[in-house]
């Protein structure tokens, strides 16, 4: 940091306040967190309210409209047009979101807890456990994720659920590093080293030391996580190892087949697409807001 | 502020400014001051009062957002401040040159101090590698840095922080500068080897007949190495004297508050440590009433009208003070015990 | 430096010995048993013994887990369900086409990212920087899949530029000695096979490469904008150095350490991304081949092109690794 910087910080700029509301407030300024916050409370409402948007079912076929070949395209009646089988697409992709929704959730919430406990804890106890835990983390980071997730689909066979475990499996060695890393990083810091002169006991320490100061690197790396799980459970989808009954209207494996119809059909292919783009771009628009925002060393920065 | 001589520079009415996400930052407000050739003048402030940002502004080289708003520093005929930068290109490093305040940080990990040294030989004076590292040997050799052949291949982490401040002075006296302008040069430094630099810098300069601009907040480096005093707080200068008058009498009361916190091995035992209450000026604002009045014993109603301006209340004394101090009272203090 | 490329030599190795055991157990935790899934649809109860007998899967586990490691050290991998070849064989013959492929996209990435990243750090905060963030969201926001497609949409079906499947048209006669057909068109000496083939490699290479260009691009800016702060770069201005060496000798070179990492956490990506951009475009490479394996239960395709990918990116991860030790003189010295 350049001298002039350093002299601006020691010149009183601002009122030293505690880290959330800093964070608060340049969150509210970061026009870009903004407008991944209302991308992504669209995505929530559109799923949760799905049955009141949708102006058809999901599985409800219509095979009038493609008796002459595939597809219609966006018309008055159906606002994204009709795939191969005569069905809405637009309500299809409104429930869509149902699903990615969940799925992302969920995949991310496994990954998250199995790794942090991990993390946790090899980066607390140190020692074999340690090395042990992380080796094993490694194991699993040494296969991309896809492949990883593929792999763990080829046992448990596919569906849904087996996706979101894939999926939830391939974050826990990420969420488990960042946790041991930032556990090492607090171990060593004067008030925990306070702590344990007193004695206070180990597990206490974690729970009230160590781990509310870990939590900012985590809601970071869970948002951009989900981000990642809808990307990755589109993929699968998309390979046809997502929902085997080709009805589901998850947008991955909505868009499976569409190939063929480019020329002929492209927006089955085209807005399925636009929706998961849509979406993740909400969530890694929050997670790029939240890293500026809980950063320490951006507090003051001119 | 005059010298005898010809000034080498002579900075006039300096004012900087920045500007960050919270509003205008007023670093500096209005110095002036002079350095004859070979003298070496001391700059003292705390953290923060804009002395740094001087010597910045001066060879150009501040951050993106700070800005001369005001203000002209006279070095050999031209205004620096108002020269563009592939001008005052050929200045920095060759006649005015600059160390900083942590060796650590400020030599570049991936290069090797030899070509760290031949660098500016080579851009300033168009040196081949061979003559730049003939003169890049000297250069170590004289700033004491032992076994130099070799070390000319090493990398700045291979080095101790003193070592590596040592290898700035080198760097910075490579194309015999006519200022050198040193930035808190020791203060990251043990105290053991902070005596050495200052000793190393002063055979140095005086061998040279380098000007020497020593900014800093420490008024022990300065006592030592200075022959010209400019106290410095919130962007002004408060006094300015030669170093043994400043020392055995200071006029402003913001150096008689610093001498009164440094804790002396003479004092009384029960002689209490007198900090400066309060903490610096808040900058976002150019001051409209004495800077240092909030946290002043000796204020008077006039302190919180206006700025008072430099005055030169002795011969070669300069204070910026409604009410400055008796020019007995720190000797008095010393003493007689408490004021 | 020895000792650090000796250390990471041994992680290497008890990483892949760890991936074996895994590969290893998830075997015998595919539906139906190993032997089946060794076998696929055709087995029969007699085949099925046999194999039992071969792998000696009577036997304690530890036996069947040396066996197994013989046999993969030996890179037998067993046949494919469906062609009945060795597996070693058939990765033989396909991987070149996804090496191709990635190396290609690594290429676009970085070669365009850099420089992208460099220059909106230094106009920072100005059009091109801006728009470069927005680009570069956006672009990490796009699953790859998709991003073929479109890609695929715009400029081969509507525009009709570029071909839409296959690394070179049909009717175009080549030699294939060494299956990287880029390769194959110079030592034939044929031009014009050459352009195909480039033409054909165009729109995977950018589709796959697209993401990991907008990381690096993003990562670049980020780390010249830091090191542009850092005390010895003003040093450097305050010798008078000139900005372009400013910036080549003392930014970019230690801007690009961090880079350098990230780009070799690329090489996952590109790996896992062929995979889906194989099938868009219908490229004959290891991604074709394991989706295939994955719709026919073709298990061990599965186990031999996922144990060869770990392997590949873990020798990458300890180049780059390595890389950047000998580029750091901190580390390089110790």
């Amino acid at each position: 940091m350049s001298i002039a910087e350093l002299e601006s910080r020691e010149i009183q700029l601002e009122q030293p306040q505690g880290l959330w509301s800093d964070a608060w407030y340049r969150l509210r300024r970061n026009r870009g967190a903004l407008i991944g916050f209302g991308l992504v409370s669209t995505f929530v409402l559109v799923a949760l309210f799905a049955p009141l948007i949708a102006p058809y079912g999901p599985r409800e076929q219509n095979l009038s409209l493609v008796a002459d070949g595939c597809c219609p395209g966006p018309s008055a009646e159906h606002l994204f047009g009709v795939d191969q089988l005569g069905r809405d697409e637009f309500s299809r992709v409104v429930y869509g979101a149902r699903y990615s929704l969940l799925i992302g959730v969920v995949s991310v919430a496994v990954g998250l807890s199995f790794g942090l406990v991990l993390g946790a804890i090899a980066g607390f106890f140190g020692g074999i456990t340690d090395s042990v835990i992380m080796r094993l983390m490694d194991i699993m980071l040494a296969i991309p994720g896809l492949l990883l997730a593929i792999g763990i689909v080829a046992m448990l066979g596919p569906g849904i659920w087996q996706i979101m475990i894939a999926v939830g499996v391939v974050n826990i060695p990420i969420f488990a590093r960042l946790l041991r890393g930032a556990v090492l990083g607090q171990r060593e810091n004067d008030f925990v080293l306070a702590a344990r002169a007193i004695g206070v006991p180990k597990r206490t320490i974690l729970g009230s030391h160590i781990l509310p100061n870990a939590v900012s690197p985590v809601i970071v790396a869970g948002t951009l996580a989900l981000a990642t799980a809808i990307i990755d459970v589109a993929g699968l989808g998309f390979l046809g190892l997502g929902p085997q009954d080709p009805a589901t209207p998850e947008w991955g494996t909505m868009l499976t087949g569409t190939i063929r119809y480019l020329q002929t059909a492209p927006h089955l292919a085209i807005i399925p697409g636009i929706a998961i783009v849509i979406s993740v771009l909400g969530f890694n628009l929050i997670g790029d807001g939240l890293r500026e925002a809980l950063d320490p060393k951006l507090r003051g920065r001119a | 502020m005059s010298a005898a001589r010809t000034p080498l520079l002579s900075v006039d009415d300096l004012h900087v400014r920045f500007g960050t996400s919270r509003g205008l930052v007023y670093a500096v407000n209005g110095i002036s001051f002079d350095i004859a050739p070979g003298e070496t003048l001391g700059i003292v402030g705390e953290s923060g009062c804009g002395k740094s940002v001087t010597s910045l502004a001066l060879l150009g080289i501040l951050a993106r957002n700070g800005r001369v708003t005001a203000g002209s520093a006279m070095f050999g005929g031209r205004d620096l401040l108002k020269l563009k930068d592939d001008e005052l290109r050929s200045i920095r490093g060759r006649e005015i040159a600059m160390i900083f305040q942590d060796p650590m940080t400020s030599l570049n990990p991936v290069l090797t101090i030899g070509k760290q040294l031949r660098e500016p030989l080579e851009a300033h004076f168009g040196m081949d590698k061979g003559q730049a590292n003939r003169r890049a040997l000297e250069l170590l050799e004289q700033v004491g840095i032992p076994s130099a052949k070799q070390r000319l291949r090493d990398y700045p982490h291979q080095f101790s922080g003193g070592m590596r401040q040592r290898v700035m002075i080198a760097i910075a006296l490579a194309c015999e500068p006519k200022l050198l302008i040193a930035d808190e040069p020791t203060t990251a430094l043990d105290v053991t080897i902070q005596a050495q630099i200052l000793e190393l810098l002063r055979t140095l300069v005086s061998e040279r007949d380098t000007a020497l601009m020593l900014i800093t907040h420490d008024l022990g480096v300065v006592a030592g190495m200075c022959e010209r005093v400019n106290v410095m707080y919130a962007g002004m200068f408060m006094e300015t004297a030669t170093a043994t008058a400043l020392f055995a009498q200071p006029r402003h009361p913001y150096t008689l508050g610093l001498l009164q916190s440094v804790p002396r091995l003479d004092s009384g035992r029960r002689q209490k440590l007198m900090p400066i209450p309060g903490s610096p000026r808040n900058m976002l604002s150019p001051p409209s009433e004495c800077p240092f009045a909030p946290r002043c014993r000796y204020e008077v109603e006039q302190s919180r009208q206006q700025v008072p301006p430099l005055e030169e209340i002795e011969p070669g004394r300069l204070v910026r003070c409604f009410n400055p101090v008796p020019a007995d009272e720190w000797q008095r203090q010393r003493v007689g015990g408490a004021a | 430096m020895l000792r650090f490329v000796v250390r990471r030599l041994l992680l290497l190795v008890s990483v892949l010995l760890g991936l074996s055991i895994l590969v290893f157990l998830w075997i015998r935790a595919l539906p139906g048993g190993p032997a089946q899934a060794l076998l696929g649809e055709r087995a029969t109860e007699e085949s099925i013994a046999q194999i039992e007998r071969e792998y000696g899967l009577d036997k304690p586990i530890y036996v069947q887990y040396w066996r197994y490691v013989e046999t993969v050290g030996q890179l037998d991998f067993g046949q494919s369900v469906t062609t009945r070849r060795d597996v070693t064989e058939e990765l033989r013959q396909k991987f070149p086409a996804t090496v191709e492929l990635a190396l290609a996209a690594m290429i676009f990435s970085t070669f365009l990212g850099v420089p992208l990243g460099f220059f909106a750090a230094k106009r920072y905060g100005g059009v091109f920087d801006n728009s470069s963030l927005v680009a570069s969201l956006i672009g990490v926001s796009i699953p790859v899949f998709f991003l073929g497609i479109i890609l695929k949409y715009i400029f081969a079906v509507q525009l009709g530029w570029l071909p839409t499947v296959g690394r070179i048209d049909v009717l175009i006669e080549l030699d294939h000695p060494t299956n990287f057909y880029i390769l194959d068109a110079i030592i034939a000496g044929d031009p014009n096979a050459l352009l195909d083939v480039l033409k054909h490699l165009i729109l995977p290479a950018i589709a796959l490469g697209s993401i990991p260009l907008a990381i690096i691009a993003r990562i670049t800016r980020a780390s010249v904008l830091d090191v542009q702060n850092e005390d010895y770069v003003r040093t450097a201005r305050a010798k008078g150095m000139a900005p372009r060496i400013v910036d080549s000798r003392h930014v970019l070179r230690n801007a690009l350490l961090p880079i350098v990492t990230v780009v070799g956490l690329q090489v996952g990506f590109l790996l896992a991304g062929a995979v889906l951009t194989e099938t868009v475009f219908a490229w004959p490479g290891i991604g074709t081949w394991l989706v295939d394996a994955i719709e026919s239960r073709n298990y061990p395709v599965l186990q031999g092109g996922i144990l060869f990918v770990a392997l590949v990116f873990v020798i990458v991860n300890l180049i780059v690794d390595v890389s950047y030790a000998f580029l750091n003189p901190r580390i390089r010295l110790s």
